[in-house]
């Protein structure tokens, strides 16, 4: 076996907004648009300077939907980039850009190998330096947007080649939660297949699930919501002569996503909040060296502050404050670069008055009526669905709303149920004798 | 609380009216009119005060006036009697107490009869229990215009009662309800358009549509890219179909425009063939004839021109002549011409130097003189004045310096020694002087002294000395104990002398004492015996003193005679040295230093210590003396031995000065040898005689210089004698007139024999001009002779070329040729300009397309030619204009594709949007999880009135309304009907409202009167009640009775009857 040296990424989703966030300054904005560009062009000088002898890509590429024009424009050129320095790029298309959307690409140079739909391709791939054969890389990209038969299964490592064997597949392997299932299959399934290497997408969370053979997703290439926080990029792979493989981690994100809780047990004033708000942020900004960070306080536990929070005011003041003071950084000095910048997306109120919910639950009053009422529905799935819907029975009106609506799920149901309970809590108890807060 | 008797003095039309009510129910009955409900008001304002004119119906004033008011017994529900009597106007006489107008006097009486008056405020604290006088308008009190005032219902006061405890009060839920509703309304109403949520649904809306158009710029993008690609195809196409079609039109645009050209091509081509063939004329044949015959001409009339010019040049010459002889002595005059100005010069300066050799002359003789009168030039010039010789006297000089240099140093030292030889002799003298002095002095202090010799006195004394020494050392010991014994001597004096104080005291007391005693204590006895006693102590005190005076006596003479035994015991040997000694240092005791002393053989302390003294001293002068006396012979020794030393010194130099004054005399016999050898003084001194040298070369120098000169002048006589000689051979008359030749004449013949040169010289050089002149006229004379014979020639080369016989023929000839040279050239132009950049294939081709076609079909082919390639341009224009659109869009589509934010934009404002709904669906949970709860409050968990009232309504209305219920927001009341559900009581008929009203009233009655139970009072509310519904009302009043008494007013006969069979026991009283 000869060595070589190879680079796996997925999940680039180019030109895919980003979500989640809104009110953004038009620097920052353009900012974002970038970054997924910005990581492609990364992984391209990462190849070249790293001397791969060639990538392999492991779906969705961009987003068919979006069929955004500068996204294969920019492709187009990042693919021309690797061809003029002569890297091969070998690439399957995923739920998001399957074949059948393909009306919507640019011609490709030549370096760069498209998997087809039907059944796993393969191709043999040569070290740049002498052009001794090196690999077997095998892939299948999606015919349409929903592949739900395992595919796995059809790859079969050709026993007479002594070569190292790369499979690409993009799908979900033993079912993680909270992706489509497609392209189903299991992690037996893939070790029995004889392959050496797993490059795997569609889940943007990096993981390793493997390393005998080697079953590997390497993440997306750049978050792109709070649901894609922490480092992102893509996976350098030696392949010693031995046919071992060392894997490292290559950063390659230019936007990064950080999600904090602030409890407030401990503040007792507003200023403090605020201080305690912008001492984290400062921290998040000292973290995030080289990259612009994006950020969203959660507010949780119970604490005299709830009602100031729940009443929602100073919350989107202070949020407001300190984006138009981001903001204010960004554009005084155009000269900076963005990566002192955190943006503070938003703020998550989760927090509770500081009462005892137990004791109040207990109770023969309205608001103990009320709380008892919230936990039966919160235990009962019938009686919450029934309770959630009649109350946003006014927005079904709404043809968008009602299509949000009904994407909603238990846990969001859930989530709601128990917020509403802690507004009641504290609207119910403001001439109380504990909320004097209110005005 | 029970009313008993109503006695009503005047009350509106009521007067003298008394009333006894007994038992629970009491029903008035009596027709309109009869004063029941005056009877209600009478009854409030007995509890409550009569109204205040501001509420004219209700005052009741009395119709016929009288005394306005009443009084009231009641019995309380502890037993007690109230008595209440209430005026607004008091009757005369009595005048009770009480506020606002009326009159008032309230009395309670206990159960033993004791009679307390109490206050309004106690009345209504006590029998009322707090109640206003408005709530029991409202609930105790009712008339039909209170039962049908729904908002009593829902005031404040009331609501208290009508809610559940827990409910926190049911503001607060309400106003969280509300304040949730608004912050709902602000961000969504179904169909609204302004709120938040609308807003941001529009504004995506709007960006979707606008992402949709940005989606659309991919598929644009391909399209326009393949449409590219077609047009490129399409482009290469046409153009190469455009080449053909320009080349065809041009040949034939070509063909037509040419025809004229090539017509008359034709024609040229004709006529040349036309004309006669012959040998080929020379080129330019016709010029270069024209031109040989004007050359020819014009050197003809040259040549003539030169000869005359020639001989005109000759006859100049020959007219002037120089003449040869003048001109043959040119090269003497000009050598002379040259010297002249040299021999001017050497005349003058010959005279000047005649007169320096002069001046010379009588200086050189001066000096002759100054250096002796003998001597002339020719000693002179014999006088060598070498530089030996001047060393030689310098030497003599030198040597007689010396010697005179000697002498001076010589007699100076001879004088100084003279004076030192003197010094020390006088030194000498006075040193023996002084030395005598001394040796007498000695002999007189000393004379004491034994021995002469100074040496034996020191050897005596030395010995003397020591033995003094040594016997002084053995009396120091014996000294040492005699001071012993004296201090013993005086310890014992001390204690004698405290003795003697002591004895003095009490001397003093034994007198003193028994006076005192005897004078003051009266007892004589007493002072006696201390008397007594103080004489013994005196006593004893006298004899210790007495006993140490005598101890101290045997000291003393103890101690003396220790003393005086001293010197007897010890006459030791160096005493008896002493003895022996002395004598032999000193001769005469009595006159040695004064000393009385006579006995030295006695060794007295006292006086041998001061002899010894003496002597010490004595000895120490005399040692001192003799040092001095020493140092004195020394002294004196040494100035005799340097007067010696001086005086032998000074004979050596006397020897020194004669020899070197017999060495001077030989010196000056030297000298003067030397000055006669020179012809010179003998008395001259060697300073003198340098400066004879001095003078005799200054001498010599003149007389070189003399000589120098008398050589320069002879030699200037010589040249200018040469120069004169040659200008007389020069001018011509040397010969002749050589005797009367003078110096200056020279010149001036020099000078005339110089200008007629002058003259001769200019006239040779005017021939020579015109020689120069006539040179050059003769060769081009030549020059143009030959170039005739060249032109000649050539004319006959030009006849022969061209075959013609002569001139004419040749000029005839000439012009044909240039005929047939035009024609031939206007055939070339036009071939040029019709093929010229066509090859020969191409030129056949388009001479055979002009003879091919006629000018008509020619025009017609060229027209479709045209057309044709007209069509192809315009096709390719505009392939190449859709083309430059299409790059121009796809390169817009780039730059906007590249721009486009279409999607993050949605994205972000699908985020607020999300954001909004998310806020809302919070609120709408929230509100509904209130709604909800609170309908459990409303219809599950009722507050006890509105069960109490539900249940008395239920009974009037005999099932029919099973309950009633109360929105907590509008607080409106509901009664829920058994089949149509809650009905709202703006809904319910005029009966069944009454009846829910009523149902309310009563519930609430209960509830308010927790701990007094107030009479009710029904002024007639059953007017509008069906008798099923009067049944019920009644069988509910009939509970309300077991608890509160009961009046009820009613002017309908049935009720009266209902009343019958509903309260058996019910009290009916009729009014009139």
């Amino acid at each position: 076996m000869t060595a070589f040296r190879f680079i796996h990424a997925a999940d680039l989703h180019l030109d895919t907004p980003f979500t989640g966030m809104s009110g953004l300054p038009d620097r920052l904005r353009r900012h974002l648009q970038e970054s997924t560009f910005a990581a492609l062009g990364d992984l391209v000088d990462l190849a070249v300077s790293e001397s791969a002898d060639f990538l392999v890509i492991s779906g969705d590429v961009y987003d068919a939907s979006d069929s955004s024009l500068r996204a294969q424009l920019r492709l187009k050129a990042a693919w021309d980039k690797l061809a003029q320095h002569g890297i091969p790029v070998y690439v399957i298309h995923g739920n998001h850009d399957p074949l059948s959307s393909s009306r919507l690409r640019l011609s490709y140079p030549p370096n760069v190998t498209v998997f087809g739909g039907s059944r796993p391709e393969s191709v043999t791939a040569v070290r740049r330096s002498d052009g001794v054969p090196v690999a077997v890389v095998s892939g299948i990209s999606y015919p349409t947007a929903s592949v739900t038969e395992n595919t796995s299964l059809l790859f079969r490592r050709d026993p007479d080649s002594p070569l190292y064997h790369i499979a690409i597949l993009h799908g979900n392997v033993d079912g993680q939660e909270g992706h489509d299932p497609y392209s189903p299959c299991s992690l037996r399934d893939l070790q029995n297949s004889g392959y050496d290497y797993w490059a795997l997408g569609h889940i943007h969370k990096r993981q390793i699930l493997s390393q005998s053979p080697w079953v590997v997703y390497s993440g997306n290439l750049q978050g792109r919501s709070l649901k894609e926080t922490g480092p992102k990029g893509c996976y350098l792979v030696d392949v010693s002569e031995n046919g071992e493989a060392l894997l490292s981690f290559r950063e390659l994100d230019h936007v990064r996503w950080t999600e904090m809780d602030i409890p407030i047990e401990d503040l007792a004033t507003e200023e403090a909040w605020k201080e305690r708000v912008e001492e984290k942020l400062e921290e998040v900004r000292d973290l995030s060296t080289g990259k612009t960070g994006i950020l969203r306080f959660t507010f949780t536990g119970r604490g005299p502050l709830h009602p100031i929070l729940q009443n929602g005011r100073e919350v989107s003041e202070l949020l407001m404050e300190l984006q138009r003071r981001e903001t204010a950084r960004m554009e005084n000095d155009p000269s900076l670069p963005l990566h002192a910048a955190v943006w503070p997306a938003g703020f998550k109120v989760k927090t509770g008055m500081d009462i005892n919910r137990a004791q109040l639950a207990q109770e023969d009053s309205f608001l103990g009526e009320l709380l008892r009422l919230g936990d039966r529905a919160a235990s009962v799935p019938d009686l919450r669905e029934d309770l959630v819907l009649s109350a946003l029975s006014p927005l079904m009106e709404q043809r968008y709303l009602r299509g949000m609506m009904k994407s909603m799920d238990s846990a969001e149901m859930l989530d709601l149920l128990q917020r509403a309970q802690e507004l009641a809590s504290s609207l119910l108890s403001e001439e109380g004798p504990g909320g004097g807060n209110g005005t | 609380m029970r009313l008993e008797k109503l006695q009503v003095s005047g009350f509106g039309h009521l007067h003298g009216l008394q009333v006894e009510l007994e038992g629970p129910v009491t029903v008035l009955y009596g027709p309109n009119e009869a004063g029941k409900s005056t009877l209600l008001g009478f009854v409030r304002s007995m509890l409550f005060g009569i109204p205040s004119r501001t509420y004219g119906a209700q005052r009741y004033e009395p119709v016929g006036g009288g005394s306005h008011g009443g009084s009231l017994a009641i019995r309380g529900d502890d037993g007690m009697k109230w008595l209440i009597e209430r005026y607004a106007q008091p009757p005369e006489g009595v005048s009770p107490s009480g506020a606002k107008g009326d009159r008032l006097r309230i009395t309670r009486a206990g159960e033993d009869g004791q009679l307390h008056q109490l206050s309004q405020e106690d009345l209504a604290r006590e029998l009322l229990g707090g109640m206003s006088k408005e709530m029991f308008r409202q609930l105790f009190a009712v008339s039909l215009s209170e039962l049908q005032e729904v908002s009593a219902l829902q005031s404040e006061e009331m609501s208290r009662f009508l809610f559940h405890a827990g409910i926190g009060g049911g503001a607060a839920v309400l106003r969280g309800e509300k304040k949730l509703l608004q912050d709902m309304d602000k961000l969504y109403r179904p169909r609204g358009r302004n709120q938040e949520i609308p807003q941001l649904l529009q504004g995506l809306e709007r960006l979707e549509r606008q992402a949709e158009a940005a989606k659309s710029l991919l598929p644009r993008y391909r399209e326009v890219q393949k449409e590219l690609e077609e047009a490129e195809a399409g482009l290469a196409v046409g153009e190469s179909e455009l080449a053909v079609r320009s080349r065809e039109n041009s040949r034939l645009r070509k063909a037509v425009e040419r025809r004229p050209d090539w017509l008359q091509l034709e024609a040229l081509r004709m006529e040349l063939e036309q004309l006669p063939e012959r040998s080929p004329f020379p080129e330019q044949g016709l010029s270069r004839w024209q031109a040989l015959q004007e050359e020819k001409e014009r050197l003809r009339l040259a040549a003539a021109e030169s000869m005359r010019r020639i001989a005109a040049l000759q006859a100049e010459l020959e007219s002037a002549a120089p003449k040869q002889d003048v001109l043959k002595r040119e090269g003497g005059l000009r050598s002379l011409a040259v010297r002249l100005p040299a021999y001017e010069s050497g005349l003058q300066e010959l005279a000047g130097l005649r007169a320096e050799a002069e001046q010379m002359q009588g200086k050189l003789a001066q000096a002759l003189r100054s250096i002796h009168p003998g001597w002339t030039s020719e000693v002179l010039r014999g006088f060598a004045g070498t530089v030996g010789e001047r060393e030689s006297v310098r030497q003599f000089m030198s040597r007689f310096q010396a010697y005179d240099k000697d002498m001076d140093l010589l007699y100076n030292e001879r004088f100084k020694l003279e004076r030192e030889a003197a010094a020390l002799e006088s030194s000498y003298i006075q040193a023996k002087e002084r030395i005598d002095a001394s040796a007498a002095d000695g002999c007189r202090q000393f004379a004491a002294l034994v021995p002469q010799e100074r040496a034996e006195i020191r050897r005596l004394w030395q010995e003397i000395r020591d033995l003094l020494d040594r016997w002084r050392a053995a009396s120091a010991s014996r000294l040492e104990g005699r001071r012993a014994a004296e201090s013993e001597a005086a310890a014992q004096a001390r204690v004698r002398s405290l003795y003697q104080k002591l004895l003095g005291v009490t001397a003093l007391l034994t007198i003193l004492l028994p006076a005192v005693l005897w004078l003051t204590a009266k007892s004589g006895w007493g002072a006696l015996l201390t008397g007594i006693v103080l004489l013994g102590f005196d006593g004893y005190l006298a004899l210790e003193l007495f006993s140490g005076n005598r101890k101290k006596r045997d000291t003393r003479r103890r101690g003396v005679t220790s003393g005086a035994g001293w010197p007897a015991s010890t006459a030791t040997s160096e005493e008896n040295g002493l003895r022996e000694l002395l004598p032999q240092l000193i001769g005469h005791a009595e006159t040695a230093a004064g000393l009385s002393s006579p006995g030295w053989t006695l060794f007295e302390s006292e006086r041998w210590d001061e002899e010894e003294r003496a002597l010490r001293r004595l000895m120490e002068n005399w040692q001192l003396w003799a040092q001095r006396h020493e140092g004195l012979e020394v002294q004196a020794g040494e100035c005799r031995y340097k007067a010696a030393g001086k005086a032998e010194e000074l004979e050596g130099l006397e020897r020194e000065l004669s020899r070197k004054e017999t060495v001077f005399n030989e010196m000056a016999r030297e000298w003067e040898n030397w000055l006669q050898e020179r012809h010179l003084p003998g008395d001259l001194s060697p300073e003198a005689a340098m400066d004879v040298f001095r003078l005799a070369e200054q001498g010599k120098d003149w007389l070189g210089r003399l000589d120098v000169l008398s050589a320069r002048i002879s030699a200037l006589q010589e040249e200018a004698d040469d120069f004169e000689r040659e200008c007389r051979e020069q001018t011509g008359d040397a010969d002749a007139r050589e005797a009367t030749f003078h110096a200056r004449s020279a010149a001036g013949a020099f000078r005339t024999a110089m200008a007629e040169l002058e003259i001769q010289l200019g006239l040779k050089s005017r021939q020579e001009r015109i020689l120069d002149k006539r040179v050059p006229l003769e060769e081009e004379l030549g020059r143009t002779q030959d170039r005739l014979a060249a032109v000649l020639a050539a004319e006959h080369h030009l006849l022969e070329e061209s075959g013609a016989t002569d001139g004419e023929a040749y000029l005839r000839y000439g012009a044909e040729a240039e005929t047939k040279e035009k024609l031939r050239s206007g055939i070339r132009q036009a071939e040029l300009a019709l093929f010229g950049s066509l090859n020969e294939e191409r030129k056949q081709e388009f001479e055979e397309l002009l003879r091919g076609l006629d000018e008509e079909s020619l025009l017609r082919s060229a027209d479709e030619a045209r057309r044709k390639l007209e069509e192809s341009e315009h096709g390719r224009q505009q392939l190449q204009e859709r083309r430059g659109r299409l790059l121009q869009e796809q390169e817009s589509l780039e730059a906007r594709g590249l721009q486009e934010n279409m999607q993050q934009q949605l994205a972000e404002q699908q985020a607020a949007l999300e954001g909004a709904l998310d806020r809302y669906a919070v609120m709408a949970v929230c509100h509904e999880l209130i709604s909800r709860v609170r309908k459990i409050y409303e219809e599950e968990r009722q507050p006890e009135v509105l069960q109490a009232a539900s249940g008395y309504l239920a009974e009037m209305t005999g099932g029919t309304y099973r309950r009633i219920l109360m929105k907590m927001g509008s607080q409106e009341l509901m009664a829920e009907h058994r089949d149509h559900g809650p009905i709202g009581s703006a809904y319910l008929s005029r009966g069944t409202a009454e009846q829910l009203y009523l149902s309310m009233r009563l519930a609430l009655s209960g509830a308010v009167s927790g701990r007094a139970n107030l009479p009710i009072l029904l002024d007639d509310l059953f007017v509008n009640f069906d008798a099923g519904r009067l049944a019920g009302a009644l069988s509910v009043l009939k509970n309300v009775s077991e608890k509160h008494q009961l009046i009820m007013m009613t002017c309908h006969a049935h009720v009266i009857e209902g009343v019958k069979s509903n309260f058996p026991e019910a009290q009916i009283i009729a009014m009139a």
